[in-house]
C-alpha cells in the first residue's frame, strides 16, 4: 500500500465520481482506477460498488475512508507542526547555564529571544560546568552556557566572553582604592570563593598553585548571590569576572598585577548532533551580541 | 513520502539503534539510513541526532513519531476491520423469518444488507414461529426473526420492537365504523386467525382463556397473505398488528378496549452455536435498521 493509493482513494471516495476525482488529482481516469483497483486487491474487498449507475462506497470502503482520512490528517498535521518548528513558530529551546550567566546576561538574552520568538518555550537548567556538559552530551540540553573549552569530548565550544578575573572588594574594604594587586598579596587576605566543584574555582586554585601560593579561603559558597552579598559587607574579598559582578552595588574591582588571570565563557553544544532551529538562532543572537567590542552585557 | 519509509522511521525511533532497527525490518542499515534521510529531507528538519552509535530523536523527530504512529495505527485498524469483513465475502446468511417480516421490512433490510455485502448469499425460510425455532435448533438457519421470547430454552433472543394487536376488518364489515371493541364482543364475532403454530396465536388464545372466553374461529390459516385476503373479502375479522396490515388500505384497525394485546418481535439464535460472520453482520445490520427504519417508528411503542 502506498500513500498515493490512499490519497487517490480518499479523493474518489469524497467525490464519488472517478472522472472528477482524477481531474482534481491531475491523473487520468484509468490511472486512478488502476490505483484504486490495486488498493482493493491489497485490502481484499471492493471499496467501491460500481454495479449501480452512481459509484458508491461499500461497507469496507466506508471503514477504509474513515481511517484513511484520519491517517492522512495526521501526516498533514505532522508536516504542519514540523514547518512550525522550522520557522520557530513552535518549539523548545533547552539551555543549560552556569549560575554565573543566570545573574545578569542570561535573563537579557532570553528576553531578547523571547521578544523575537514568543512561541518558543525556553527551559533553562542551571548548575556547574560538569552538569552543563553532561546535559549537552546527553541531549537534555540543546545548548550549554559554560566555560570554554569544554572538558568533555565531542563538545564544541565558542568563546563569547573572555573575562579577566579581578579581586572584588567592598567599597569600604581597606584595599578598595588600590589600582592593582599582586597575587602574592591576594593570598594573604581573607577570601570568599565559589565551591571547589566549580570550574572557576579550579582555575583560581591552579593559578595560585602555579605561583606556589595558597589562597586564604575563609568562606566557600556555591551561591553566587550570597557570595556577592558577603563580599559587599566588607570583610572578605572575592575573585570574580567582571560580568559576574555586573551591577552589584558597593563593589570595587581591582586588577591582578602581572599576567592577567583569564577565564573564557561561551556556548557549548554537541559536536555530532544537530543544533535545533531555536538553538541555532539563539546561538547566532548571542554571538552577534559579543561580536561588538565592549558589549552591553558587561557594562 | 512512502508508508514503508514511515514504518521504517517508527521502528528506528522506537529502537533508537539503526543497526538493530534495520535487522528487525530485514533491510540493511544503509537502506534504513537512506530512507530516514529522505524523510528528513522531505520534512526539512533532522528527525534523529546521530551521535556515534547512539541515536536520539530531535524535537521534530518526536513530533513526527507522534503523528506517524497515529497515522499508521489508523491504517492498521482499517485493515483489521476489513479483514473481519472478509470473512463475509463469500459466506451464506441463513435466515428464517415470520411471514409477517417477509411482507415489508425484511425485503428492505435484505436489500440494504446486500448492497453492503454484495457477495453474501442469502437463504431465507419463512414460516410460523414454531417452525423457525425448529430450524434454529437443527442448525439449518443462523438467525430467526420471530416472536420473542423464544419458547425453547436453548434459544437466545433480543427484542427489536413491540406491536399492539388490533381487531382488523374490511371497511365493509358491520363493525368497520367502531372506534373500539370489547373482548366479549370479539368472542362472538367470527374470526379468521393465524394457525396455532405461531406464538402470536398462543398469546391471543391465552388472553381469551384468561377471560374464560372462546373465540369464534371460522378460518385458521398459516399464510398471512391469504389471511389478509380473507379479511379484505369482508365477512371475517382477524387479529393482527399494524405491520402485517400495512399497505392494505381497505382494512380498518379497531383497538380492543379492555385488553391490549402486545406482541414482542426480535432476533432469535441458538445459544450454543457460534454465529457465522454473515449472521453477525446481519444481526448488527438489523439492529441499526431497527432504530432508524421509519416503518417501525409508526408502530406504537410499548406503553
Amino acid at each position: 500500500m502506498e500513500l498515493r493509493h490512499i490519497r487517490y482513494f480518499v479523493k474518489a471516495a469524497e467525490l464519488l465520481h472517478f472522472t472528477h476525482a482524477a481531474e482534481s488529482l491531475y491523473v487520468s481516469q484509468p490511472t486512478l482506477s488502476t490505483h484504486i483497483h490495486q488498493l482493493e486487491e491489497e485490502v481484499g474487498l471492493p471499496l467501491f460498488d460500481r454495479t449501480q449507475r452512481n459509484v458508491r462506497l461499500t461497507e469496507a470502503g466506508k471503514v477504509f475512508l474513515d481511517r484513511a482520512q484520519q491517517a492522512l490528517l495526521n501526516l498533514d498535521l505532522a508536516k504542519e507542526r514540523i514547518d512550525d518548528l522550522k520557522v520557530l513558530a513552535a518549539g523548545t529551546l533547552r539551555l543549560a547555564a552556569l549560575l554565573t550567566f543566570g545573574q545578569e546576561v542570561l535573563p537579557s538574552w532570553i528576553a531578547t529571544f523571547n521578544a523575537a520568538y514568543p512561541n518558543i518555550r525556553i527551559i533553562v537548567s542551571t548548575g556547574t560546568s560538569d552538569f552543563i556538559e553532561e546535559q549537552v552530551l546527553s541531549g537534555d540540553a540543546d545548548l550549554g552556557l559554560s566555560f570554554v573549552p569544554a572538558t568533555l569530548e565531542n563538545l564544541h565550544g565558542e568563546t563569547l566572553i573572555e573575562e579577566e578575573i579581578f579581586l572584588v572588594v567592598s567599597d569600604n574594604h581597606r584595599l578598595a582604592s588600590r589600582k592593582e594587586i599582586d597575587l602574592s598579596e591576594v593570598s594573604t587576605i581573607p577570601l570568599a570563593l565559589v565551591s571547589k566543584q566549580w570550574t572557576a574555582r579550579r582555575i583560581v586554585d591552579s593559578v595560585f598553585a602555579a605561583q606556589v601560593l595558597a589562597a586564604n579561603v575563609v568562606i566557600e559558597i556555591d551561591d553566587l548571590q550570597a557570595l556577592l552579598q558577603i563580599t559587599s559587607e566588607g570583610n572578605v574579598a572575592a575573585l570574580l569576572a567582571k560580568f559576574v559582578v555586573a551591577n552589584f552595588p558597593k563593589l570595587t574591582l581591582i586588577p591582578i598585577a602581572g599576567k592577567p588571570l583569564n577565564i573564557n565563557y561561551g556556548a557549548v553544544w554537541h559536536g555530532q548532533g544537530h543544533l535545533s532551529p531555536p538553538a541555532q538562532v539563539f546561538l547566532e543572537q548571542i554571538k552577534q551580541q559579543y561580536a561588538k567590542p565592549n558589549s552591553s552585557a558587561t557594562e | 513520502m512512502e508508508l514503508r519509509h514511515i514504518r521504517y522511521f517508527i521502528r528506528a525511533a522506537e529502537v533508537l539503534h539503526f543497526t538493530h532497527a534495520a535487522e528487525s525490518l530485514y533491510i540493511s542499515q544503509p537502506t534504513l539510513s537512506t530512507h530516514v534521510q529522505q524523510l528528513e529531507e522531505e520534512l526539512g528538519l533532522p528527525l534523529f541526532d546521530r551521535i556515534g552509535r547512539k541515536v536520539r530523536l530531535t524535537e521534530a523527530g518526536h513530533v513526527f513519531l507522534d503523528h506517524a504512529r497515529r497515522s499508521i495505527r489508523e491504517l492498521d485498524i482499517a485493515m483489521e476491520e476489513i479483514a473481519d469483513m472478509k470473512g463475509l465475502k463469500s459466506g451464506t446468511l441463513r435466515l428464517a423469518a415470520l411471514l409477517l417480516f417477509g411482507q415489508e421490512i425484511l425485503p428492505l433490510w435484505l436489500a440494504k444488507f446486500n448492497s453492503s455485502y454484495p457477495e453474501i448469499q442469502i437463504v431465507l425460510k419463512t414460516g410460523p414461529s414454531e417452525r423457525l425455532e425448529e430450524e434454529l435448533l437443527s442448525g439449518r438457519v443462523d438467525l430467526a426473526l420471530s416472536f420473542v421470547p423464544a419458547s425453547n430454552p436453548e434459544l437466545d433472543y433480543e427484542k427489536m420492537f413491540t406491536e399492539e394487536v388490533f381487531f382488523v376488518v374490511s371497511e365493509r364489515h358491520p363493525l368497520a365504523e367502531r372506534a373500539e371493541i370489547t373482548f366479549s364482543e370479539l368472542s362472538t364475532t367470527p374470526l379468521a386467525i393465524v394457525s396455532n403454530k405461531t406464538a402470536a396465536r398462543k398469546v391471543i388464545d391465552g388472553i381469551f382463556a384468561d377471560r374464560q372466553l372462546k373465540p369464534k374461529i371460522m378460518v385458521e390459516i398459516d399464510d398471512l397473505q391469504a389471511l389478509l385476503k380473507i379479511a379484505e373479502a369482508g365477512n371475517l375479522g382477524t387479529l393482527l398488528g399494524r405491520l402485517a396490515v400495512r399497505k392494505h388500505e381497505t382494512l380498518r384497525l379497531i383497538p380492543i378496549a379492555d385488553a391490549s394485546i402486545m406482541i414482542d418481535f426480535g432476533i432469535v439464535w441458538h445459544k450454543h452455536v457460534h454465529l457465522s460472520p454473515p449472521a453477525r453482520a446481519f444481526f448488527e445490520h438489523v439492529k441499526r435498521e431497527c432504530c432508524t427504519e421509519p416503518i417501525l417508528s409508526r408502530i406504537p411503542a410499548e406503553s
